[in-house]
């Protein structure tokens, strides 16, 4: 069975007997054919100017940037939503936010004070028998595991990751409470892990009055013993150490750079001094910092650390060929809470930042990185985006691809056969928040629909040639009314109506 | 008072024959044995007389000029040994960083045909002792390091691991330990040393198989 399926992945990617020559021929005799393993990291809220290997100067990601040179760096590769949770239900179930279940974070405050009550964990929960690549994965034969953050269903919920394809989950099941990076707990599949030494704490504050913003004792409330990235990346690799002899899949969804700024203090020594920082009190939300601009740089470098061990660890296990890497993110830089993506120029000359549908929002990094199989060093402009992993991964575990699926499989651009490729006629946006979004992305054009949520506001379709005006700044809609008009209609029906996140003002309102 | 000082004088001489009954283990390494050598020596000291090598072992060429002055005229029961970090060091005298690190424009210490000969010429002279010897791999260098690249530690552990076999002699996989350890007791992400506790955890693994290697015995 393990056998056919291999066989299978061969036709599938077109290796099929060059391959099979060439597996042979590096003496492969020790090993038995076997699907590739997948390890899929996704940063939360990093920009797309936040790697070296994208262009960032200030922070430095090492490991990252080697993982781009001996793979593939993605120059057009889109998160499936500006915030959290929706993007990563995109990811998992392989639909655009036209099609997808989860189409916003939604708190579900209809259950009480959701900010304060640890006993309202999670946000709305996938429901129950939704297909996941985890589900996908799972049926292949592969061990799955989900490390990181969750955000699409909390503790008993139909969306706990072990109903939903994990067969293995640790970290934060709910988004509200990985805004601490020190929390008294994580979750172990149902099993509550308490953190010693972590005192519960709110993870929204502003700096006491009566203290002084430059006493770095005055900000030890905010923080720990444990932190949660650290035992993340611990459990990561030893999912990867017992698994060795086995296909898996680790979805491992760090909360790195996202807010509250938490960073232990060993991180911050390689930063110490260097940006000129001013502290941060606290009074755009999240937690007061006293090095904002350090602290930010630190929690990317230790991420990217961790990164590092986890390919030293494939490599030291002679896992390479077998596995294939892509490190990503799930939607733009934050605005707020002493971020400071100006400084950084975090997502460089893009419009918008996390929650906007322009290209600062939804652009992001990709790396893919596969030994033997993807090319070093290789750069491709594929337009591709979250809705596109399922169908891929199906293709890597020889698995067929559903047909409800809005993606495409990228494994020919992976495998340098461009011309095997098939293409997007389109990619589709919805997001009901930060007014009211809707985008599409068709060829070099990019339409884009904003304040559907407003009043008074022009809801009519700004369309941008991204080819010449990557930053999104003149509309060319009246000189291009032939391509408007294909875009009106996309916007239309390229959609279901959702139970949960209704959207009537997209046919509502002025188009 | 002259019978008391001969009393005194035969305590002195039977002290080191009695713990010389103890086997008598030897740590070779540089600043990462020299972090967990003191959690080693102080839980085995009902057992065993744990040394480490005087100062830091460096690399290997260091090693060829020190050997011999280390292993003294001892008996040495066991042998605990590593070269590496030192040897996959690039370092150039203009670079600020600490030990002149600098892998952008530093120089190789020990290329690894250099470190294979070397490292072939010291396990010679280990084995010469009688000691069981064991080699430790080389531990984690995060790719931010400033003079060391990340993958030449599988590399040199290669090299390390073929000439190993060649000789028999076991090897302590503080590597994969290591790479497990180091985002929580790692001093920083572009650095190579650990914490207490960190050190604490690598001598737990030396420990073990210090222990087994004397069952061994």
């Amino acid at each position: 069975m393990k056998g056919m399926s291999r066989r299978r992945f061969m036709e599938n990617t077109g290796l099929g007997m060059a391959g099979l020559y060439l597996m042979g021929a590096q003496g492969c005799s020790t090993k038995t054919a076997r699907e590739p393993n997948i390890i899929y990291i996704l940063a939360d809220d990093l920009g797309y100017n936040e790697l070296g290997a994208y262009g960032q100067k200030l922070i430095k990601t090492p490991n990252i940037d080697k993982l781009a040179a001996e793979g593939m760096k993605f120059t057009q590769h889109y998160a499936g939503c500006p915030v959290c949770a929706p993007s990563r239900c995109t990811l998992l179930t392989g639909k655009d936010t036209g099609h997808s279940y989860i189409r916003d974070n939604d708190e579900m405050s209809e259950r009480g004070d959701v900010w304060h009550d640890p006993a309202l964990e999670g946000q709305r929960p996938l429901p129950a028998n939704t297909q996941t690549i985890g589900t996908i994965l799972q049926k292949a034969g592969y061990k799955t595991a989900c490390i990181g953050k969750w955000g699409l269903g909390g503790p008993n919920s139909t969306g706990h990751p072990n109903k939903q394809g994990f067969d293995h989950f640790f970290g934060f099941l709910c988004q509200r409470q990985a805004h601490n990076y020190y929390p008294d707990h994580l979750w172990r599949n149902d099993e509550k892990v308490v953190l010693d030494g972590n005192k519960p704490f709110f993870p929204h504050q502003k700096f006491p009055k009566d203290k002084d913003p430059n006493d770095p004792a005055a900000y030890e409330q905010y923080g720990g013993k444990q932190y949660a990235p650290d035992l993340m990346a611990e459990e990561a690799l030893q999912f990867i150490q017992e698994n060795k002899d086995r296909p898996f899949f680790l979805y491992f969804a760090t909360t790195v750079p996202h807010l509250a700024l938490q960073v232990p203090d060993d991180s911050l020594e390689q930063y110490k001094d260097a940006f000129n920082d001013t502290p941060y009190l606290g009074d755009r939300g999240y937690l007061p910092n006293r090095t904002p601009r350090a602290t930010y740089a630190a929690m990317i470098s230790r991420m990217d650390r961790d990164v590092g061990r986890m390919v030293a660890l494939i490599k030291q296990l002679g896992l390479e060929e077998d596995t294939l890497i892509i490190f990503t993110s799930d939607n733009g830089t934050t605005y707020t809470g002493g971020v400071d993506y100006k400084f950084f120029n975090s997502v460089d000359s893009l419009r918008g930042l996390k929650g906007s549908i322009y290209e600062g929002g939804i652009r992001v990094p990709m790396i893919a990185r596969w030994k033997d199989h993807i090319k070093p060093g290789s750069i491709s402009d594929q337009i591709s985006a979250f809705w596109d992993m399922l169908p891929t991964f199906c293709n890597m575990g020889g698995v067929p691809v559903p047909k409800d699926t809005n993606g495409i499989n990228l494994l020919p651009t992976f495998l340098d056969q461009g011309k095997k490729q098939q293409q997007h006629e389109y990619l589709y946006w919805e997001f009901r928040d930060y007014g009211g979004q809707q985008a599409v992305r068709m060829g070099k054009w990019k339409g884009v629909r904003t304040g559907l949520k407003k009043k008074n506001s022009d809801t009519g379709i700004q369309l941008y040639d991204l080819e010449n005006d990557l930053s999104e700044k003149n509309n060319v809609a009246e000189e291009h009314q032939e391509i408007v008009a294909k875009m009106k209609k996309i916007m239309k029906t390229a959609r279901t109506k959702s139970k949960y996140f209704s959207f009537p003002e997209i046919y509502e309102r002025e188009i | 008072m002259g019978k008391y000082f001969i009393l005194f004088l035969t305590f002195l001489i039977s002290t080191p024959q009695s713990s010389g009954k103890k086997p008598r283990m030897l740590i070779i390494g540089d600043s990462i044995s020299i972090g967990y050598f003191p959690f080693v020596r102080d839980a085995l000291k009902d057992m065993a007389i744990v040394v480490h090598n005087k100062g830091n072992a460096q690399d290997t060429q260091h090693g060829l000029r020190k050997i011999k002055q280390w292993l003294g005229e001892n008996r040495w029961d066991v042998i605990h040994f590593n070269w590496g970090l030192w040897d996959l060091c690039y370092r150039n005298p203009q670079s600020e960083e600490q030990g002149h690190r600098d892998k952008i424009h530093g120089t190789l210490t020990a290329t690894p045909e250099q470190y294979r000969r070397n490292l072939d010429s010291l396990v010679q002279i280990l084995k010469q002792t009688k000691a069981k010897l064991i080699f430790a791999a080389t531990t984690y260098v995060p790719d931010g390091e400033a003079g060391r690249f990340s993958d030449d530690v599988l590399k040199y552990n290669g090299i390390a691991a073929q000439l190993m076999r060649k000789y028999g002699i076991q090897t302590d996989d503080l590597y994969t330990l290591s790479i497990a350890i180091h985002g929580k007791y790692g001093k920083a992400a572009n650095n190579v040393h650990y914490s207490a506790k960190g050190y604490a955890l690598l001598a737990k693994q030396v420990i073990n198989r210090i222990e087994d290697a004397l069952d061994e015995k």
